[in-house]
């Protein structure tokens, strides 16, 4: 303990750093602050090409409006759009047109428009990652026509805006086979990655709201092939062992379906190019001719191997002969094998490799009846 | 004294998981990052083992004091302010580098240096409290902050959106020869250990430290984390695009039915917690070896007013990397970082070295 004099004489100089601390504190009076009710908050966003040669792009915004009721069908959204020659200049303008502070923040789906996406999406994915406010979690997807119309929809069921395509892409409501998933970073991930490529949910507006089962298939770059819904489905059980989806065989001239409950599927990729898929699904039968119960499983289960075994090389060949990797086959190869040139050689590789699929088919039941 | 060394040892790992340690490995992940990282493992752990070996030799004596034992006044009084300056240089450009990254992350819309007025003059006021309150303040962070940091981790790892593919293709290239920068970085892991030049002040005299399994375990958890979550996350191409690589890599992760869904705002808010208490504990080991160059100056462990030494030794810390502040950006600092880290890991190397040559002389007469 310092004596009473001692203390006495440190308190001017404490009291005057003090003095100083508090002044220097001023000037951070003015920050950026903005209040939540003088803010749009941005609940999509869409990038379209406009077919103009000075202003290439055709931005639009769907912004949530907020309302005291949270009721399905009640929920309101202002759709700002506006052409631009570049992104962000135009997210800029259209700040022009508005009363409030624009806030991306919130903003989880982003929408390529079909044009930009068979064209280039290099500069608009950029630019989504190289800004600080847009979340590496978001949803990307490309339209089926225009992302402006994907924009304008306002599905009957939503509680509040944007709130559908939120959850049909986030696993929370619906949860699809044939819905694939894309967030920002992984998009930025495959585009990037040497032995594996993007691809992009295509969305298309219906009468009630939005339609998502097919999934396109990009080069580093632009599309270039799109899978059919059963194409879709049939990669994200091969890719994701993605269970509650179904597998189709026929029995003379029936179809007979199962819902898959487990899925396990491994490949490896040789260095002399064969690439080998072992597939291996359980399920139970959900649809059925009368009477399959006193059927001879084992041969049921044959036919729905074989069936699974020519649709999966089908899936193969065709994305090999469009060029692309959404599998990522390319970076298991380079995983695999100890060399600096494995990317070049899996480049060379990839056109000619083949593909050897054994698909083991378990049937666990029939359902409630026979 | 025991967990105190722990806390000092993990906040110095977990916050060189953000900062530029991340970036100066993943930008050699392709000559020689990973085998850096097993020597960076080996050296780092045989440095934290032979220094708590050596001063646990000197209980109660702080660095400037056995020092003081063993070399002529003249070389204490050179070597003591570059100590001071290490401690210093290390915890301003981590507060320097975390206001650019807070700044460019979450306040874009003013100036740098108006952020780090709040943030430093907070360290100020920390710095100047005494070893036992800034040890009582450390616990107390990472009491609250280790938890949270280690979910994220254990968050990242189990996420099925982790390509172990890429993982697994760069760890491939452990076949490369380390490289020095690699291993500058790598070490600077495990220097939690360093504190204790300090804060061996403290320690009672039968003091030993006990559960230094605990180095080599947390250190390599982290090491590898810090290094292969990103690739991960982001590919082994992708990956190097990133500035600020581990706040991307938590911002690809959200919790569904957290209270924050993004868990970039957890992350950031949790190495805001870490960078202070950083900063606070460098400003203040870096001024008692600036105050211990006087030799009559007595350490006190604890006081109830802090002395108009430590103000003033703390206010010019701030001043001093105020104006660092208003030079800096991120590519000049990386460019330092890089330099940094190797200078860093020798000077730590050879205080080391040092510390076990005079605790061999030291064991004689006791």
């Amino acid at each position: 303990m310092k004596s009473r004099a001692a203390r006495k004489r440190m308190m001017p100089l404490r009291s005057w750093l003090l003095a100083v601390m508090a002044l220097l504190l001023l000037p951070l009076g003015g920050c950026g602050f903005v209040d939540i009710d003088k803010r749009f908050f941005v609940v999509a966003v869409a990038i379209d090409k406009s077919g103009s040669e000075q202003k290439p792009y055709r931005i639009t915004l769907r912004l949530s409006i907020p309302n005291s009721k949270i009721e399905p069908g009640m929920e309101k959204s202002q759709v700002e759009t506006i052409e631009a020659a570049e992104i962000s200049e135009g997210v800029r303008r259209i700040k022009a047109l508005l009363d409030k502070e624009l806030d991306l923040g919130h903003c989880k789906m982003f929408v390529l428009g079909k044009k930009l996406s068979h064209d280039d999406i290099s500069d608009a994915v950029d630019w989504m990652v190289r800004r600080r406010d847009i979340q590496g979690s978001a949803y990307v997807a490309m339209a089926g026509s225009q992302g402006y119309d994907i924009l304008q929809k306002m599905p009957l069921s939503e509680r509040y805006s944007g709130n559908s395509l939120f959850l049909t892409f986030g696993g929370d409501g619906t949860r699809s086979s044939y819905i694939r998933t894309e967030h920002l970073f992984d998009l930025q991930r495959r585009r990037t990655e040497r032995g594996m490529d993007p691809y992009l949910p295509v969305i298309r507006t219906t009468g009630n709201g939005y339609e998502v089962d097919r999934l396109a298939l990009l080069d580093k770059t632009k599309v270039r092939t799109i899978l059919t819904p059963e194409e879709t489905q049939l990669f994200n059980q091969l890719d994701q062992q993605y269970v509650n989806s179904i597998i189709k065989t026929k029995l003379d001239g029936h179809p007979i379906i199962l819902t898959a409950t487990d899925i396990s599927s491994r490949y490896t990729v040789s260095s002399n190019g064969i690439l080998k898929m072992k597939v291996n699904i359980a399920g139970a039968i959900e649809e059925a001719p009368n009477n399959v119960f006193n059927q001879d499983w084992g041969e049921l289960q044959k036919m729905f191997e074989r069936d699974l075994e020519k649709d999966a090389m089908a899936l193969f060949q065709k994305i090999q002969k469009a060029g692309v990797d959404p599998f990522g086959f390319g970076l298991r190869y380079r995983a695999t094998h100890l060399s600096s040139r494995a990317y070049q050689e899996w480049l060379e590789m990839y056109p000619r490799l083949k593909f050897e699929i054994q698909a083991k088919v378990k049937i666990q039941g029939t359902g409630l009846i026979k | 004294m025991n967990r105190y060394f722990y806390y000092s040892f993990v906040m110095v790992a977990m916050l060189n998981l953000m900062l530029y340690v991340p970036a100066v490995l993943l930008e050699n992940r392709l000559n020689g990052a990973v085998s850096s990282l097993i020597v960076a493992l080996v050296i780092g752990t045989l440095l934290a083992y032979a220094s708590t070996s050596a001063l646990s030799k000197f209980p109660g004596l702080g660095l400037p004091e056995i020092l003081r034992l063993f070399l002529p006044e003249w070389l204490v009084k050179t070597l003591l302010p570059v100590y001071a300056f290490m401690w210093f240089f290390a915890s301003s450009f981590a507060l320097i580098g975390f206001t650019l990254l807070m700044n460019r992350v979450l306040t874009p819309d003013q100036p740098a240096w108006n952020l780090y007025l709040i943030l430093g003059l907070l360290c100020v006021y920390g710095a100047t409290r005494s070893a036992l309150t800034i040890l009582y303040l450390l616990e107390i962070t990472m009491l609250l902050v280790a938890p949270l940091v280690l979910l994220i981790l254990f968050k990242g790892v189990r996420s099925p959106d982790l390509s172990w593919d890429a993982i697994y293709t760069i760890a491939q290239y452990v076949n490369r020869f380390p490289t020095l920068s690699s291993v500058g970085a790598g070490t600077f892991i495990f220097t939690g250990y360093i504190n204790m030049a300090i804060f061996n002040r403290v320690n009672p005299p039968n003091f030993r430290l006990k559960g230094r399994w605990i180095i080599p375990a947390t250190g390599t958890l982290i090491l590898l984390a810090t290094f292969f979550l990103p690739i991960g996350f982001h590919g082994t191409m992708g990956v190097e695009r990133y500035l600020y690589v581990w706040t991307q890599t938590a911002d690809s992760m959200t919790m569904r039915y957290g209270f924050i869904e993004r868990v970039v705002f957890v992350f950031l808010f949790l190495y805001l917690g870490l960078s202070l208490m950083y900063a606070i504990t460098g400003w203040n080991q870096s001024m008692e070896f600036i105050l211990s160059v006087s030799k009559k100056y007595k350490f006190k462990v604890d006081y109830s007013i802090a002395p108009a030494a430590n103000w003033w030794v703390c206010g010019s810390f701030f001043a001093l990397s105020f104006v660092g502040l208003l030079f800096l950006n991120e590519r000049i600092d990386f460019e330092i970082a890089e330099v940094w880290l190797i200078v860093r890991m020798f000077l730590e190397a050879a205080t080391v070295l040092f510390l076990i040559v005079v605790s061999w002389r030291r064991k004689k007469p006791i």
